[in-house]
């Protein structure tokens, strides 16, 4: 089916709601003309009307700038849904529930790194596990994992990973509310015991970057960033545990639509009303997964700690996790819609929350800042610290981007680039990587991707983020 | 005329594979799976395991399958590349699937399957049966 927009202001794009049939809301598009006119588009923009037939969103249905193709919901797509009589959507949170990125800072400079990048690299490598068909470091049987999943991070410091400090610095104290282990399948459980501690594949991965540029000195002092610094940023998610969980409840979902009588316009969007038992038992399982991936992110973090320490011998690195956001959720928050109070299960899939100032949700280090939101480029490029905005709690339902945002297949990654040329192009810029397989590099090669600099910058003129810090990579670890 | 294709998806990826019958156009959508995987060359027939699914209509029978065999990878972190279906109707899909678990040494580790989608899945037959699948890799 065609769609239909106009052009609202620079970067805002309007579906109407009166464009296709069905359409509670209009659908609106954080972009600029070059990323609208892109391929795919079209059937990207499908996906954003098609979320907003589904019953009781609240508003519209929000696309961020690194919008692409998705199952039922766009990657890069924010929805909220009335908690009373919305519904819950798994494929509005996406298969890798909580896939998300956490920022460490250390007290080291690009320099004093640099004789020993390579070696640094290599012990990340060996410590922590990647790639297809690996088993993680740690296994737990069900009740063991149960356990986990309930306590979250603070399950993880007091077996001895991470520290204390740790757990005001992660997204939801790294325990999200509302998780009930007993709604897990047998089989989330047994994909989730030997992966704790993994990095993944695809586009998951590690990086040790140096701060190119401050942007914004006040928020970065209060971030502790500066020029020229070292920092690790790690990409992850929930692993086969999340996957499953989605898996699990979108199958069964496929009946509870039809059960509600929701209108449904694409398989992957199949949904429950937000207050069946269905939908309730999909959002504690749910949380389990996001706890899951916080505890995996957690103890990557714990084994490198400890790679630093045994390649830079003696001294204090710092090694401060600055925060750690989710970029794949459904949490069920408050927000004032048309001046009331308003309770909402937000989706984000491929979107990262972005609270501004003021806001309780956020460690009160970061009250006056609004929360870090962190934007990993692709592998030759940049990332970018963001602050979240009051803006953004206005304009997305407090939501920005999450990453570049795909431009190509996988398909034609591979035939513009082959992998080991790739990794040569990306020594030659100084950039150390280390890669399970090296053929399906390509298919994260950066021309594979839009540029980052552009998705950010359109976040920052919307308002809905600003731009903090810009931060380049010196190594790359990828499944 | 190879047993499948893959196709496009912005993110991930698809296999569109076309066979004489159902029973055939399954095995070679696995195989097609499998080859996202690692490659299948490579994986000999040593284990089979009996995999059984029902569901209520065409396309969720093969989500069904798919996703039973992806399960059992990754839990046993075992390669399928041989798929005897013994049974195969709008309701139901019995076979014996075969392989071996996988081996760092032996099997390239390509990409890793996160799960099957309804995305695009379909299954179309006329004088010969072609199923589109996309996996969110």
């Amino acid at each position: 089916m065609p769609v239909t927009y106009e052009k609202v202001s620079d970067y805002i794009f309007k579906i109407p709601k009166e464009s296709q049939a069905g359409m509670l809301v209009d659908g609106v598009v954080y972009a600029d003309d070059e990323l609208m006119q892109q391929a795919g588009t079209e059937e990207v923009l499908g996906q954003v009307a098609n979320v907003a037939k589904l019953k009781g969103i609240i508003k519209k249905s929000m696309a961020m700038p690194d919008i692409h193709l998705g199952y039922g919901f766009a990657v890069g797509g924010v929805a909220a849904f009335d908690a009373r009589d919305g519904i819950l959507s798994p494929g509005g949170v996406g298969f890798d529930i909580n896939c998300g990125v956490r920022l460490i800072r250390t007290n080291l400079t690009a320099e004093q790194v640099k004789p020993k990048l390579k070696e640094l690299i290599h012990e990340l490598a060996r410590s922590i596990p990647k790639g297809v068909g690996t088993k993680g470091r740690l296994s737990l049987g069900p009740a063991d994992l149960k356990e986990a999943v309930a306590g979250g991070v603070s399950w993880a410091v007091d077996k001895g990973y991470g520290r204390d400090s740790d757990v005001e610095a992660c997204e939801e104290k790294g325990t999200m509310a509302g998780g009930d282990p007993e709604h897990l399948s047998m089989r989330a459980l047994e994909r989730g015991r030997n992966q704790l501690g993994t990095l993944g594949a695809g586009n998951h991965f590690l990086e040790v970057q140096r701060v190119h540029q401050v942007i914004n000195q006040e928020i970065a002092d209060v971030f502790g960033l500066n020029e020229n610094q070292v920092v690790i940023m790690v990409h992850t998610g929930s692993r086969g545990f999340g996957h499953q969980i989605c898996t699990d409840f979108l199958k069964s979902m496929q009946e509870t639509s039809r059960k509600y009588e929701l209108f449904i316009p694409d398989r992957q969007l199949a949904a429950a009303p937000a207050a069946s038992e269905e939908a309730k038992s999909y959002y504690k399982a749910m949380v389990c997964a996001m706890n899951y991936a916080w505890i995996n992110r957690h103890i990557i973090t714990h084994f490198i700690r400890q790679a630093v320490k045994s390649i830079f011998k003696g001294g204090n690195f710092g090694l401060e996790l600055i925060y750690d956001v989710a970029h794949n959720s459904a949490k069920l928050e408050e927000h004032s819609v048309d001046g009331k109070a308003t309770k909402a299960y937000v989706h984000r899939k491929g979107a990262t929350r972005a609270f501004g100032p003021e806001k309780k949700e956020v460690p009160e280090k970061y009250r006056q800042t609004g929360q870090p939101v962190f934007i990993p480029g692709d592998m030759g490029r940049s990332s970018f610290v963001l602050a979240g905005t009051e803006k953004a709690m206005t304009e997305t339902f407090g939501s920005t981007c999450h990453g570049a945002g795909r431009l190509l297949s996988r398909k034609r990654a591979k035939k513009m680039i082959r992998g080991d040329e790739l990794k040569r192009k990306l020594e030659s810029q100084g950039i150390v990587i280390e890669a399970g397989h090296i053929p399906s590099l390509a298919e994260e090669a950066p021309e594979a991707y839009k540029d980052v600099n552009e998705v950010v910058e359109i976040c920052h003129q919307v308002g809905i983020s600003s731009k903090v810090a810009q931060l380049k990579p010196m190594g790359v670890l990828k499944g | 005329m190879p047993p499948f294709e893959t196709t496009e998806h912005t993110a991930d990826i698809g296999i569109k594979a076309t066979g004489k019958n159902l029973s055939k156009a399954l095995s070679d959508l696995a195989l097609g799976m499998f080859s996202i995987i690692t490659c299948v060359d490579k994986i000999e027939v040593k284990e089979c395991f009996e995999i059984e699914v029902g569901a209520g209509d065409l396309e969720t029978l093969v989500f069904n399958w798919l996703d039973e065999l992806l399960y059992q990878h990754q839990t046993n972190n075992f390669l399928f590349k041989d798929f005897l279906i013994k049974e195969a109707n709008e309701k139901s899909i019995i076979s014996r699937c075969c392989g071996e678990k996988y081996d760092e040494q032996k099997h390239a580790a390509k990409s890793e399957i996160k799960a099957v989608t309804f995305y695009g899945l379909k299954v179309k037959k006329d004088d010969r049966v072609q199923i589109n699948v996309t996996f969110d890799i």
